[in-house]
């Protein structure tokens, strides 16, 4: 349930774009989701570590490109 | 390094520092940065507060599951003594922005908001959560009720579930800021605000006389305070609205509220 001042309508436009590809990966000890770039990199889409202080890592930030070391 | 030099370390009037940040001109030509992990930490909360639905990629979002982790991280490591919570939100999900509210709210560091450009509808609540409040002078927050466009609503039931999601995001931001309930459902009911719709816009100072937020500042403002909190912490716990006797009060609907409540009150 949605409170905001965007109308319902505007936020879910654009809904059937096609979703991207995920991969899970473990990068320097911290298993993590990724969007593939290429074979060896890709991009951070979330973290899925359970250690809290992963989050907080500059490199692992949503958004940052990681080297997939596997 | 213990953790009051690096508290200390911060400030760029020490001595011993610039000392410091001169020999790094003189052997690598460049300046020190300053290191982001001392001190304290910042937490955007940015476009639409996403919740259990990803939503499409054209909204900018704050994702909570990655958000809640931060802020347990932040807790727990010692070094990092104090939490800077800056909004320019549109609103979101009531779960994913009272959990959000609550873990700010919860956090036994000092903690300090910005409201900068919007911090609208649920970023309400997160905004009053933090130990002290800050909204720079332009800009604005609107107050207005949950409402769910598109659907068609049937059951008394229904009303009853908008009415309770309401009362929670009423309920917290009355403990956690000096605003009474009665002024803030007036608000959020209020009509010829808005275009075709009922609310509130309160812009920079109006969101201060109202007792929402603490006061009209930017980011010096904010910053200095949270380093006097973070001094001094004693400080920053006589702001927790948590602790006034307002909080002991059993919840009430006011005298003249004409909301959706269906139950005939509490």
């Amino acid at each position: 349930m949605l409170h905001s001042i965007v109308p319902v309508e505007e936020i879910w436009a654009e809904t059937d774009l096609p979703a991207a590809e995920l991969r899970e990966v473990m990068v320097h000890g911290c298993m993590m989701q990724v969007e593939p770039i290429d074979s060896s990199s890709g991009k951070v889409v979330r973290i899925l570590s359970t250690d809290p202080q992963d989050y907080l890592k500059p490199e692992f930030q949503p958004g940052s490109i990681v080297l997939l070391t596997d | 390094m213990d953790s009051s030099e690096m508290v200390s370390s911060n400030y760029p009037d020490q001595p011993h520092q610039e000392q410091a940040s001169m020999q790094a001109i003189r052997n690598f030509g460049q300046m020190n940065l300053p290191d982001g992990s001392l001190s304290f930490h910042v937490l955007p909360i940015i476009g639409q507060v996403e919740g259990h639905m990803v939503l499409p990629p054209r909204n900018k979002t704050t994702k909570y599951e990655h958000v809640i982790p931060q802020l347990v991280a932040i807790e727990q490591n010692p070094k990092i003594k104090g939490l800077l919570v800056i909004l320019n939100t549109v609103g979101g999900d009531i779960e994913a922005g009272l959990a959000i509210a609550e873990m700010i709210k919860t956090m036994s560091k000092p903690t300090v908001s910005l409201v900068l450009g919007g911090g609208h509808s649920i970023g309400t609540p997160i905004a009053v959560a933090a130990d002290y409040s800050f909204i720079a002078e332009t800009a604005t927050m609107t107050i207005h009720p949950i409402r769910l466009t598109g659907l068609v609503i049937g059951v008394p039931q229904t009303y009853d579930y908008l009415d309770k999601m309401q009362d929670r995001i009423i309920r917290f931001t009355v403990d956690n800021s000096s605003v009474s309930e009665q002024q803030l459902r007036e608000m959020m009911f209020r009509t010829g605000e808005l275009v075709r719709d009922v609310g509130t816009v309160l812009i920079g100072e109006e969101a201060v006389n109202c007792g929402l937020i603490n006061e009209i500042g930017g980011l010096g403002e904010a910053v200095s305070k949270l380093r006097q909190f973070i001094e001094n912490p004693a400080l920053a716990k006589s702001n927790r609205y948590r602790y006034s006797p307002q909080f002991q009060q059993p919840f009430q609907q006011p005298y003249g509220y004409h909301g959706f409540n269906t139950r005939g009150g509490y």
